[in-house]
This record gives C-alpha cells, sequence and structure tokens, in this order.
C-alpha cells in the first residue's frame, strides 16, 4: 500500500486465469523457464465466463490497477460458450470503467492458446508493462478498504510458486 | 435498540397482523412477516434479531405504513435494525455480483474522476454554475449494465434535461456526480452513505445552486429528507421534475403534440406512498393530446412495488411480485406501462425476461419522463 516509500511504482494487477487452456500456458512457462514477473497475481477460476462485472469492480475497490482476463480461444473452451460469456461480459466491464474514470485500458482479456507457454509469458509481461505506463489506479488513493496484497516480490522479479 | 423502537413508535403496534396482509414480500414468502418482525424487535434478544436473515427481505415499499392504524415506522425499524446488524458484519444477499455495491463504495473512496457526461444530447443547455442543479442519478451506470435487457433510463435522464431547458432552467450538471446513497442507507452502510451524502453536497455547493431537480424518486426522497436528517440542513432545496412540470402544464405553458395511447401509470413506492406525489404524472399524462390513461387495480397509495430493493435479495419472490404488477398492467388493455423510476423500468423490464412468464407479462415499458419531452410540440 505505499507508493510513497518507493520511487518504482510496483502495480497491483489481478490475473483470472481459467482452469483450463490459460492455466496450462502459465504452466508451460513455468517448465520452459519462462520468466513472466511478479506483477500478476493470479486467481484461477473454472471458467473466465464466471467472471462478473462484480468481481472486476470489486478487485478496483480493493486497489487493484489493473484486472487481465485470460482465457482460452472460442475453438479451445472447455465449456463451449465460457469465453463467449467473457467478451460479453467485458465489454460491459469496459464501458463502466470508462464511465467511473479507471478507464478500459485497466482491462484486458486476453485469449491465451493451450499450452503456449511462450506466449503467455509474453502476454502477462504486456499488460503488466501497459499497467506500469498508466501508472496507480485512480482509486488507489481513496480505497477505504485496507487490504493486505501479501507476498514479497523476489529479487529479479521471477515468480517461485 | 431501545432508541430505535421507540422512534419507529413499535410499542404503538397492536398485532393486529394489517401489515403482513398487505405486505407484498409476506404474500409470496410465508417465512416473511412484519407483524412477527415487529414482535421480535419488541420482545426479543437484540443480538438474535439482528442476526435474523428476514431484516434483509423488507423492500421499504411502505404499504406496511399506509395501512397501519397505529402509526408504527415499520421502514424506520427495518433501518435501524440493518445499522445495526452492518456492524456485525451481516447483509443482504448482492445481486449482480456485488456490482453496484461495489461501485458505490467506489464512489465514496474519493479519488474518482468520473466521465459521466456523454448522455448529454446536442443543443442541451447546461451551466457550470446555476441556481439549479439537475441531479441525474447513476442512470448513466444502469444502461452500461443492463443494456442487453432493454433498459433505456438515459433517455429519462435526456427527457429530463430537454424538459428543464423548454422551462427556461438552465442547469449545472455535476459532471463527479456520486450515488445519493440511498442503497448504501438501506443496506445499513450509514457510514458509506454519509460520505456519499457529504461528497455530493459539497460539488453541489460549488455550482452555487440552491435548487436541485431529480427525476429518479429514491434520489430525490434522500436528498430531500434523509441529507438533511444525516447532515443537517443543506440549505438546498430539492424538488421532483415532475412537479415543475405539472405545475408549467397547469399553467399552460407547455404544448404538446398528439400521442395516441392508451397507457398506465406506475407509481414508484418513494414517488408515491413515501412523497406522495401521486396527481403530477397523471396531471402531466392526461395534458397530452390522444393519451388514454388506464389505472390499474392497485394504484396510488396501494400501488404495487417492483419488487427488488437495494440491489439485494433478487430471488424468486421478486419475480412474483413483478409478476403480478405486470399482469395488472395488462390487465388495463394499456399498449404502454409508464414508469417514473429507472429502478422500477430495471426490475419490470428484467421480469420479462423470464423463460416462461416472459410471454405473458411482455408490455412496452417506457419512462414518463422520456414519454413527456418525446411529446413536446415546437
Amino acid at each position: 500500500m505505499s507508493e510513497a516509500t518507493n520511487t518504482q511504482f510496483e502495480p497491483r494487477v489481478v490475473g483470472f486465469i481459467c482452469n483450463w487452456g490459460a492455466y496450462s500456458g502459465l504452466e508451460m512457462a513455468g517448465v520452459m523457464r519462462k520468466p513472466y514477473g511478479a506483477t500478476v497475481r493470479f486467481v484461477r477460476v473454472r471458467c473466465l465466463g464466471r467472471v462478473s462485472t462484480g468481481l472486476v469492480l470489486r478487485a478496483f475497490e480493493l486497489g487493484a490497477d489493473g484486472v487481465l482476463l485470460l482465457g482460452c480461444r472460442s475453438e479451445e473452451c472447455h465449456y463451449g460458450f465460457g469465453i463467449g460469456r467473457a467478451k460479453q461480459s467485458s465489454t460491459q466491464m469496459a464501458a463502466l470503467l470508462n464511465l467511473a474514470g479507471i478507464g478500459a485500458l485497466r482491462l484486458s482479456l486476453v485469449e491465451s492458446p493451450a499450452g503456449d507457454g511462450m506466449l503467455f509469458a509474453s502476454q502477462v509481461k504486456a499488460f503488466a508493462a501497459r499497467i506500469k505506463k498508466l501508472g496507480p489506479s485512480p482509486l488507489g488513493s481513496g480505497s477505504p478498504v485496507e487490504v493486505s496484497w501479501g507476498g514479497e516480490l523476489l529479487p529479479g522479479g521471477d515468480q517461485r510458486v | 435498540m431501545k432508541k430505535m423502537i421507540s422512534e419507529s413508535r413499535l410499542n404503538l403496534c397492536l398485532d393486529c397482523g394489517k401489515c403482513t396482509a398487505v405486505c407484498p414480500v409476506s404474500r409470496y414468502d410465508a417465512r416473511y412477516s412484519p407483524r412477527m418482525l415487529v414482535n421480535d424487535a419488541v420482545r426479543g434478544d437484540e443480538s438474535e434479531v439482528l442476526q435474523k436473515e428476514s431484516i434483509w427481505a423488507c423492500l421499504a415499499c411502505g404499504a406496511c405504513e399506509v395501512t397501519c392504524q397505529s402509526g408504527v415506522h415499520y421502514s424506520e425499524m427495518i433501518r435501524g435494525l440493518r445499522g445495526g446488524a452492518h456492524e456485525l458484519g451481516k447483509a443482504g444477499h448482492p445481486a449482480h455480483g456485488g456490482a453496484m455495491q461495489s461501485l458505490m463504495r467506489i464512489m465514496a473512496g474519493g479519488g474518482m474522476q468520473q466521465d459521466r457526461l456523454g448522455w448529454l444530447p446536442k443543443g442541451a443547455k447546461t451551466a457550470a454554475t446555476s441556481d439549479t442543479l439537475f441531479f441525474v442519478g447513476c442512470q448513466p451506470y444502469f444502461d452500461a449494465l443492463f443494456a442487453d435487457i432493454g433498459v433505456r433510463t438515459l433517455s429519462g435522464s435526456r427527457g429530463a434535461i430537454t424538459l428543464l431547458n423548454r422551462l427556461g432552467i438552465v442547469p449545472a450538471i455535476l459532471p463527479n456526480e456520486r450515488c445519493c446513497g440511498h442503497d448504501m442507507l438501506w443496506s445499513g452502510d450509514i457510514a458509506t452513505f454519509r460520505k456519499l451524502a457529504e461528497l455530493n453536497v459539497e460539488e453541489i455547493r460549488k455550482t452555487g445552486a440552491r435548487r436541485v431537480v431529480l427525476t429518479c424518486p429514491e434520489g430525490f426522497q434522500t436528498l430531500k429528507h434523509e441529507y438533511a436528517r444525516y447532515l443537517g440542513d443543506t440549505g438546498l432545496e430539492v424538488v421532483h421534475l415532475l412537479q415543475l412540470v405539472a405545475e408549467a402544464v397547469s399553467a399552460g405553458q407547455l404544448r404538446f403534440r398528439r400521442f395516441a395511447t392508451r397507457v398506465t401509470y406506475h407509481d414508484p413506492c418513494r414517488l408515491g406512498r413515501i412523497s406522495r406525489i401521486y396527481e403530477e404524472p397523471r396531471t402531466i399524462l392526461r395534458a397530452i393530446p390522444g393519451v388514454e390513461l388506464v389505472e390499474m387495480k392497485h394504484h396510488r397509495s396501494t400501488a404495487l412495488c417492483c419488487g427488488t430493493q437495494a440491489w439485494m435479495n433478487c430471488g424468486a419472490v421478486s419475480k412474483q411480485i413483478q409478476a403480478e404488477l405486470l399482469r395488472e398492467a395488462k390487465a388495463t388493455g394499456a399498449e404502454v406501462l409508464i414508469t417514473a423510476c429507472p429502478k422500477c423500468q430495471i426490475h419490470l423490464k428484467c421480469a420479462m425476461h423470464d423463460d416462461r412468464l416472459g410471454r405473458e407479462l411482455g408490455i412496452e415499458i417506457r419512462d414518463i419522463t422520456a414519454v413527456v419531452g418525446r411529446a413536446l410540440a415546437e
């Protein structure tokens, strides 16, 4: 919670990741030792389609600077319609984030091909870089809820689980 | 608790049960009884009462209060109980994944710079400072969230600005308007409500406005009564747009084009029973040539509630209440059901999307300000 002590802004990004194709990308990145940084804290869900607008708003309410939604491509969607549902929701989420002045740029829905560790890593790093550039969420300092984001960033930024 | 009991006048309860007889929630959920809850509040253990699920089921529609001969302020009791329960960490079941509640808390947090004026139609006249402020409400957010069920609450807002300009009023509109806080108040989250109220009053004062005009009944009731109650006298005169329009209509200042339709009008709880604004919408609708206004079986002080409050505890009971209202609307033979509340519009339109009831309940629903604004003659 204290950006003030550090001139380097470390974004807090929540990454909702679907259990199937997208998560296999994360695992593959680990196996291939492709670093994707420690900026994004992953929340694994059964299906990205269950990530509602409320959940995303809650992430921002609790102090997230960015929210990344990682799902499968439609032809690979484990439940068939899940990623389609997620795409519909994300349009709604983007509209709300723009109205609220948070900005739709702080949200991204990414389709991650199953098992593609390299692409996964680059997608995650790209979003983290975008959020770092955008700076802290405009809500950041105003959030009335104290949340511990926990965990220490290891030197070098590699995520070690 | 004792203070709440005396302020709500619970000791006057005669245990007659008429409140329960007219309660829409009780009609469809036998476990919910206003009479029993009053009993529990007066006689029961305080901590036990605050744990009860039923205190979140009340719609605060006021049907019980209008019927009670003893003058028990039931809604006051519900507010008090929810405030106490909130402090114990209890809450109702939020609908829509808690999106609305999150939004309200975000708005109370400060640091927000919204981009919410995009709905203003071309040619709308507004000013940075004015003696009148148009408090829009959460309509921009509603339309973003509920566009997929055909919700168009902003058409009411556009009708409102058209009407205000036609009345010669060039209002200020807050670029960073916060939610009025009604739902936070009714969720027992008094602290967040207070923050929202303080932020809004501060912003309103910057525009120099002495008068605030609203179209949303909840916003209207909240700014008019609750802001003064919790913040002290704000020095602001709060009026509902329909009051201004009805006055102008009665004075012959507004002319309308023909709109030949049979309509029925739904009295929203916060505008009708609670604010007693029954006549103004009817005066206005009757002034539109061609409009045939038929009343539902239950209207004015007996009007049915739209079934959901404060974006919580929405379920089968809500659906049945909505179905009852829509059936009554259809029974009038009206082509259009006119509502004066954005939330009523949302809840009723949602109910019409029910797979099984949809065909039976489908009726065109339009906001009164949208209809009246559209009907204005050149």
